[in-house]
């Protein structure tokens, strides 16, 4: 049984201005120490997908539809104690601003201590030298005074890192890490990945890692999966997607970023914008931007197309062994 | 912490003095003689006259200002021109009806107010949330005059189960309890609408945080997410608090001269027709006092609960 | 839930059953006034803190006589038992006072007391001068300049003048306890523990609060032992506050109801008690300038007035027409010509011959009201309906609406300051209780502003002859007979816009059993019981 199965997951909000088609059909899986890259623009539906994971969105005005399976447990149909019972302790987050994902009211130590206390009973005691060594874990120089400290009283790596800590407190199997770096320094963004990346490997966590950037997604995925207004328009091991990238879309993205080994080529930025997600055309959502599409594209949602083994793209110009 | 306390303590000091040459100023300079307020229809002006001087209020306003200044710093308010009796023991006597009131009220409207905009934050868009934001409504635009009439008549007057005036008829504590029963609801009310609509959007503001979602995504239950959403508020909450309870003392005018509720409502009201200046003065003067007080603790309170204000 | 919703009512209901268990034979009246008035001796609050505190604690050397209703309430002996004019010095009058009275303090009634009230009013080197009290009183004893004890219980008054007014003034001179002052040397601390003769003495005060008051047992007049035992006085300012006080049963009385809850209090079985007392309400003109300066045109605007109009849908005939200063049945009421009644043909033919015309040359004025007040009624809507009826027949009247003391302290200063320029009356109400107030205040040459109160100004020769000739007349129904020819004379020059006479509204709980509302502004409370 995979650790987490994905199947058919839809998200819409009803707003002002109709309903928003937010993720449209996604299905994936991860087994336990697997990590996948969700790759996409913002608004594509990646932060979306983690919530529905967590089962976070609220009930009003919000349909889930498709189900969540978190080692076999639908979370879509669990009742919220259930759900609050996986979070924290079978999946836990790491949030893209920790500035706003930590309650700016409570001590690091509190804050840590507080997730101890609601999944694993610990006494003040305790769960203060667990969250010391929790801290330890995620390479704070000083813990002591981390622990006292409110979180605008340190550092943008510090938070991420007690963030990081807060989420791996409970020992977690599946780590949804949001853009966990974008909002560091470029020096501090290189730490916490390496960071992220050993504990990963040390801990034998099973990670979805949100991100737009291709490079920090090569850097720790084993697998990658491009979103597109609310679909997986490609997914594949992480080195065949970039040696082979399928759906005119991802090579955008690629040639749109920086990447290693790619200096000296010029970027390209993918013309046009995003859908508007609350009238999604009939069709391929990508097909306004694609410089390859015809007439079909318009007219006709692609399903995937093997490439190669383990290696799918939404488009109908994919032929197997070949890009399109 | 103390220090920051004593020093803003020391700063109320020109805003109180600043305050007193408001005070004075506007009691003096509005129109009506203290006097002839006080003197019989039929008097005559030179009798008015003779009896102005017996007071002091012949004297220029700036030397009547430093003598009133002067005795205020020794405690002493001077003595009411209608009653003759010492401001002092007036304003203290209504204070601690007022006191009782504002504090009775504010609890009313704290809880419930409280209570609701917090309700109505967590069911945003739910009919709860329609509910407490009407009650609000409500609350704000009802006039509290107006409420305490329609109170009186529905349960003094038809029901009979209340009292409809005054304090306490030297009747115990029982009787002052049903004495104040009806002032207090009536002004309960707007703080109510008031306190309910800020914690509603200072709740929704930290719900709309991404800690809370973090929180949420760490398995908290429900009531500690809460716990922490009221703690986040709090800082609004007090200010609001404190600003109502403020209200509460020194708005009242109204309802207490509806309930005829010897408050310093009431004695300000009466002090306004009688042109009993020294009352005048000495019951804003010492409101003015509290107001300034309880900004100061409001602050204080504040530092305490959000550690991002500094504390120096 | 259920529990607490039903606790919650047993609550309720306690605290509310706690009310009704209230001491028998307990009198408890809402007054107008926004404070207790003064209980120290010399009282303020006007004539209703005579009514309720002055006349209930302390006693005047000469009364009033409150008992009945059908007439004039006349002066009578109080704690003095005669009093008389010296023959040969007019000036001087002798008081023979009353035996066995005692103060609430215990200490007696003689001429001390008389002497030591005396001086708290008018001696103001005195240490027991009160300089509250004198400033409340002191002008209604304006002729009095002396007083000397004869003997224990004989007393003589000195006048300035030859009066026979002095009566009327005398009183108004409440005897306090000269004992009871020297315990205490302060009259702010007498005010709180007073002690008088009257029926009623204090038992609690709470300042601005509530008076209460017990029946006098050892009262000397055994016919006016009061019949109840205790009396609460409650100052309820509001109109709206008065009346629910009575409806909840919280008081058993209360002075003036609005007019338009009296139907409604009748329906719900409460007492209206009504009666005629000295009472006017009228706009007084300014004389020495167009157009009331013209007495046709001052009398038109008394015939434009549809008074009857005015008692009836405005107040609920809580007063009654006014077409002089006093009013038909009173012993200075006379017989003048004109008899004001209404009739806007009669006013438009007066204009016409007065050289006005609606049209090409209407009449304008400007005139000050009050926009409450006491004794005011409902200044606001009676000005309106007496502004359309004097427009009806082409006088056009501006209304300038102030506060009631602005408007008092305006009024003090006459027309001739530079605010009250461009006015042509102003409306007040007032009393006329004794010659003075009624008339001499208001007509004598003498008593212009700043002297006295004749604003207008009102001067007119014959009308000071008759005036001084009733002072100078010691014998009443002679002097009684002098002031109707006065009357006769004033109404017939038409000075003010005579408008209302107010009948005193006041609303009892049918608990409330034999009260007699005389035509006074006082009150006796001594025969009054609740059940």
């Amino acid at each position: 049984m995979a650790l987490l199965s994905v199947r058919e997951l839809s998200v819409e909000f009803a707003t002002r201005d109709g309903v928003v088609s937010a993720v449209n059909g996604v299905s994936f899986s991860l087994e336990a120490g697997q990590v996948l890259a969700l790759l996409g623009e913002s608004g594509s539906g990646k932060s979306v997908t983690l919530r529905a994971i967590l089962g976070l969105h609220p009930a009003v005005r919000t349909r889930v539809g498709g189900e969540v399976l978190v080692k076999g447990q639908d979370v879509n149909r669990l009742d919220e104690p259930s759900r609050a019972r996986l979070r924290g302790r079978i999946v836990s987050t790491v949030f893209q601003e920790p500035m706003t994902a930590l309650d700016p009211v409570y001590t690091i130590g509190e804050q840590i201590a507080e997730t101890l206390r609601q999944h694993r009973g610990h006494d003040h005691a305790a769960a203060r030298r667990r969250a010391r060594e929790l801290l330890d874990l995620v390479q704070v120089p000083s813990p002591d005074r981390c622990l006292a400290s409110y979180p605008h009283e340190i550092s943008g790596g510090m938070r991420q890192r007690a963030m990081i800590a807060i989420a791996l407190a409970c020992e977690p199997e599946l780590l949804l890490a949001d853009e966990p770096t974008t909002a560091l320094d470029v020096t501090v963004q290189a730490q916490i990945l390496w960071l992220l990346r050993d504990l990963q490997k040390r801990l034998g966590l099973a990670v979805i890692f949100v991100t737009h950037d291709l490079g920090v997604a090569a850097e720790i995925a084993d697998e990658a999966a491009v979103m597109y207004a609310g679909r997986i328009v490609e997914q594949a091991p992480i080195r065949e997607l970039f040696r082979r990238p399928a759906h005119p879309y991802t090579e955008g993205l690629m040639h749109a970023t920086v990447r290693r080994g790619q200096k000296g080529r010029p970027l390209v930025p993918i013309p046009g914008a995003p859908p508007n997600l609350a009238v999604l055309p009939p069709g391929c959502a990508f097909a306004p931007r694609c410089p390859i599409a015809r007439d079909p594209c318009r007219i006709t949602l692609p399903s995937f197309h093997p490439v190669s083994d383990g290696h799918v793209a939404r488009c109908h110009f994919v032929t197997p062994g070949g890009s399109s | 912490m103390w220090t920051y306390a004593g020093r803003r303590l020391l700063l109320a000091i020109p805003t109180l003095l600043g305050a007193s040459i408001i005070v004075f100023a506007m009691v003096h300079l509005a129109p009506g003689d203290p006097i002839a307020a006080v003197m019989p229809a039929e008097s005559s002006q030179a009798e008015i006259e003779a009896t102005k001087k017996a007071y002091g209020f012949d004297k220029p306003l700036a030397v009547q200002y430093l003598v009133w200044l002067g005795r205020v710093a020794q405690g002493d308010l001077g003595r009411s021109i209608a009653t003759r009796r010492a401001v002092i023991l007036d304003v203290r006597d209504s204070l601690a009806n007022s006191l009782v009131l504002a504090l009775s009220s504010s609890l009313l409207a704290f809880g419930i107010g409280t209570a609701l905009g917090l309700l109505a934050a967590f069911r945003q868009g739910r009919w709860l949330d329609k509910a407490a934001s009407a009650i609000a409504v409500i609350g704000v635009s009802v006039p509290h005059y107006w409420a305490g009439i329609i109170l009186i008549i529905v349960f003094s007057v038809w029901l009979n189960w209340l009292p409809a005036m005054g304090a306490a008829d030297g009747g115990g504590p029982l009787a002052y309890l049903r004495h104040m029963t009806l002032p207090t609801v009536a002004l309960a009310l707007i703080p109510l609408g008031v306190i309910t609509r800020v914690v509603r959007s200072a709740a929704l503001d930290v719900l709309n945080q991404e800690f809370v979602l973090a929180l949420r995504a760490k398995g908290l239950a429900a009531r500690r997410v809460f716990t922490h959403v009221v703690k986040n508020s709090a800082p609004q909450i007090f200010t609001v608090l404190g600003l109502q309870f403020g209200f509460q003392l020194g708005g009242s005018v109204l309802v207490e001269a509806v309930f005829s509720w010897p408050g310093t409502g009431y004695l300000l009201n009466l002090a306004i027709f009688q042109r009993d200046i020294p009352v005048l003065q000495g019951v804003i003067l010492v409101l003015a006092t509290f107001f300034v007080l309880l900004n100061l603790a409001v602050d204080l309170l504040q530092t305490l609960v959000d550690p991002r204000i500094a504390r120096h | 839930m259920k529990r607490v919703v039903t606790l919650l009512l047993a609550l309720v209901l306690s605290l509310s059953l706690t009310g009704l268990a209230c001491a028998q034979g307990t009198l408890r009246i809402g007054m107008t006034a926004s404070d207790i008035p003064y209980t120290g001796g010399q009282t303020d609050n006007g004539f209703e803190g005579f009514r309720f505190v002055g006349y209930q604690i302390y006693e005047p050397l000469i009364a009033w006589d409150l008992t009945r209703g059908d007439r004039l309430a006349p002066l009578v002996p109080g704690l003095a038992e005669s009093w008389e004019v010296r023959k040969d010095q007019p000036t001087k009058w002798v008081f023979k006072l009353r035996k066995g009275v005692t103060f609430h303090d215990g200490s007696p009634f003689n001429a001390d007391a008389v002497v030591f009230s005396y001086e708290s009013i008018k001696k103001k080197d005195a240490p027991h001068f009160d300089p509250y009290g004198s400033g409340q009183v002191s002008f209604r004893l304006a002729s009095l300049t002396g007083v000397h004890k004869i003997d224990d219980y004989t007393v003589e008054f000195e006048t300035n003048k030859p009066t026979s007014f002095v009566p009327y003034q005398v009183c108004y001179m409440l005897i306090v306890s000269p004992a009871q002052w020297q315990k205490v040397k302060d009259w702010r601390k007498f005010a709180e523990q007073p002690s008088g003769t009257g029926p009623y003495k204090v038992t609690r005060f709470v300042p601005r609060e509530r008076l209460e008051l017990e029946a006098n047992k050892q009262y000397w007049d055994s016919k006016r032992r009061p019949k109840m035992d205790k009396l609460v006085l409650l100052p309820m300012p509001e109109p709206t506050t008065r009346l629910a006080a009575l409806r909840s049963g919280q008081v058993d009385w209360i002075e003036v109801p609005p007019p338009d809850s009296i139907p409604q209090l009748k329906g719900a079985g409460f007492q209206i008690s009504m009666n005629s007392y000295p009472h006017n309400w009228t706009h007084t003109l300014r004389l020495d300038k167009e157009p009331w300066s013209n007495k046709l045109v001052r009398k038109a605007a008394n015939y434009a007035v549809d008074r009857v109009g005015i008692c009836k849908s405005l107040l609920n005939d809580t007063c009654i027409p006014a077409t002089g200063v006093v009013y038909k049945g009173h012993p200075w009421f006379g017989k003048p010509k004109e008899i004001y009644e209404y009739n806007p043909e009669k006013a438009k033919a007066l204009l016409k011959q007065a050289g006005f015309d609606a049209s090409k040359h209407p009449v304008k004025a400007v005139h000050l009201i009050s926009t409450s007040g006491s004794g005011q009624m409902l200044p606001l809507a009676m000005n309106e309906l007496i502004q359309k009826n004097l427009k009806d027949v082409g006088i056009d009247v501006d209304l300038q609406p102030v506060e009631w003391n602005t408007l008092l302290t305006r009024w003090r200063a006459g027309f001739k300051t530079a605010d009250n320029e461009g006015l042509n009356a102003w409306n007040i109400s007032w009393n006329f209780l004794e010659p003075w107030s009624g008339f001499g205040r208001f007509f004598h040459s003498k008593a212009v502003v700043p002297v006295a109160v004749n604003t207008m100004p009102y001067i007119n020769p014959e009308a000071d002859k008759l005036i001084d000739e009733a002072e100078r007349t010691f014998d009443v129904p002679k002097q009684n007979e002098i002031l109707a020819r006065l009357h006769e004379l004033v109404v017939d020059d038409a000075p003010w816009i005579f408008v209302v006479h107010d009948q005193n509204p006041r609303a009892l709980s049918p608990k409330v059993k034999g009260f007699v509302q005389p035509q006074s502004w006082f009150v006796d409370l001594t025969a009054v019981t609740v059940r």
